[in-house]
């Protein structure tokens, strides 16, 4: 689907398929605003946090390396250790992303996880009407739902009871289920998670899903030359 | 500025300067061949990835309760996807799930 066809989209067809990330962002936005009220950053820092960083487990992150005193480096390196993937998918929106550099930008700053695997299309074409519209909505929900959390603080109990730590996984999975259509593509993502399961105990947390990307990128070119 | 404001500051300038240099740089470009093909590679290895570190427990602070009940509850997501259940209702059923185990075992 080309970008010029997918604005002909109605917006309801567009927004639908994004709405159930948006709500569990929201949710799982009341969770960090309660944990970082908890460490003691008070209510209108993390609220900031989230609407200019926009990044659960780079934020995440943050606020544990804080809660063990440590410092400004310490917490920048381990937010860029797990934010290093956006540079990845950066890289493979960059061809749909056309206009001024202002309009890039503007876009760029909406990709995160769920928009920017809710914007693919397949082969290797992605939907930017999808991507502004799903970073959008997520935009507001995280930040609105930070906002509700540090308000609420520790009224809100344990989040983990809220089960939705299994919930983001299986959305992911959703978008994969399209995409595994052939044994290339079943190949290709048991590399993913053998990667990311190889790598996880040794590597700070965020790099093994980039050199997930990486090693599918080289097991695809391997798996091209042998056919 | 007090030490919050820095975090916040630092973070910000981190995940914009991740997020935003390389879609300003290559943006609207065609891509190498070669890189296009590779990058069409890593989408299925990406995506299968971050669900295995949404799965893998962020530190030792994370109880194998906590993880087992998730598994089951992604378990019960993934059979809802096999039956050709939208992501939705997987995702609602996979919470349920896991939220009843730990309500009903802890």
């Amino acid at each position: 689907m080309t970008e010029r066809a997918a604005e002909r989209e109605p917006l309801g067809r567009v927004v639908r398929p994004v709405v159930p990330l948006a709500v569990a962002d929201f949710a799982d936005g009341m969770a960090f605003g309660a944990l970082a009220v908890s460490i003691g950053l008070g209510v209108l820092a993390p609220v900031v946090m989230s609407l200019l960083v926009f990044s659960g487990s780079a934020q995440y992150g943050a606020i544990a390396v804080l809660g063990h005193d440590g410092s400004l480096w310490a917490v920048v390196g381990t937010a860029a250790a797990l934010n290093a993937r956006y540079l990845l998918m950066g890289t493979t929106i960059a061809p749909a992303l056309t206009g001024s550099p202002w309009s890039r930008v503007g876009r760029a700053l909406l990709i995160t996880d769920g928009s920017w695997a809710v914007a693919h299309r397949g082969g290797g074409r992605y939907d930017m009407r999808v991507l502004t519209v799903a970073g959008l909505l997520c935009l507001c929900g995280w930040t609105a739902g930070t906002a509700l959390g540090a308000v609420l603080g520790g009224a809100i109990g344990d989040p983990a009871r809220f089960g939705l730590d299994a919930a983001y996984p299986v959305f992911f999975l959703g978008l994969l289920r399209s995409q595994l259509t052939s044994g290339r593509a079943w190949s290709l993502a048991a590399v993913g998670v053998a990667a990311v399961a190889g790598l996880a105990p040794f590597t700070p947390p965020g790099i093994p899903v980039l050199l997930a990307g990486a090693a599918g990128a080289v097991a695809g070119a391997v798996l091209g030359a042998r056919r | 500025m007090t030490g919050v404001w820095w975090v916040v500051a630092a973070l910000a300038l981190t995940s914009v300067a991740l997020r935003v240099v390389l879609p300003l740089v290559l943006g609207g470009r065609e891509l190498p061949g070669w890189l296009g093909a590779a990058l069409l590679n890593a989408g299925p290895a990406l995506l299968a990835g971050l669900v295995v570190m949404l799965l893998w427990p962020s530190g030792p602070q994370v109880s194998a309760f906590r993880t087992l009940t998730a598994l089951a509850g992604v378990s019960v997501g993934v059979v809802l996807l096999a039956a050709k259940r939208s992501i939705l209702t997987a995702m609602a059923g996979a919470a349920l799930v896991s939220a009843l185990l730990r309500l009903l075992l802890s």
